[in-house]
């Protein structure tokens, strides 16, 4: 995500909108952008609909597989704040999706555990094909 | 595994913001824009 946010630039070249959907509480995400960033507009699927209606998965099991574990020893070396869920949901796997200006999806990404997410280069990349 | 395919139409939603406005995925499309949808991770 941190990524994300030192790339908001080169998205709004591509006049490209980056939008964050959470399911946590409000106070919850507005803490969680405080800590990340504050360029994108987040907005709230606390009932999950459009994770749903976007065929998007939780998991158990791939939420808290080897690489995902790994990730947060890292994190806790690193002495970022670890295991604090921000009242989201600890099984959601997440995904990406970049919808074109004619409506239809460009990319379609649902992540196979939390730690999987394309690269932002690849992101750019997608939006500047024509 | 998910039914959402590449070169599909996006299904259109509406949303609050953590402002409390009311958006949708047509609207963000306006005037001429690309959309980049984060659901987000419990890693963020």
């Amino acid at each position: 995500m941190a990524q994300l946010c030192q790339h908001q630039e080169e998205f709004e070249k591509r006049d490209t909108r980056v939008i964050v959907i959470s399911f946590g509480t409000l106070p919850a995400v507005q803490g969680w952008m405080r800590e990340n960033c504050g360029h994108f507009t987040i907005l709230l699927d606390r009932e999950r609909e459009i994770y749903n209606a976007y065929g998007l998965e939780r998991s158990y099991w791939r939420s808290r597989n080897l690489k995902t574990r790994w990730y947060y020893l890292l994190a806790w070396l690193r002495g970022q704040k670890t295991g604090d869920s921000h009242g989201d949901d600890l099984d959601q796997l997440g995904g990406d999706f970049i919808v074109g200006k004619d409506g239809k999806f460009k990319l379609v990404y649902p992540s196979h555990d939390p730690t999987d997410r394309p690269p932002v280069e690849d992101l750019l990349k997608v939006l500047d094909q024509r | 595994m998910s039914t959402i395919k590449k070169d599909q139409i996006a299904p259109d939603f509406t949303l609050h913001s953590t402002e409390g406005e009311e958006i949708s995925l047509q609207n963000l499309l306006k005037p001429d824009n690309n959309v980049l949808l984060i659901f987000l991770r419990h890693l963020g």
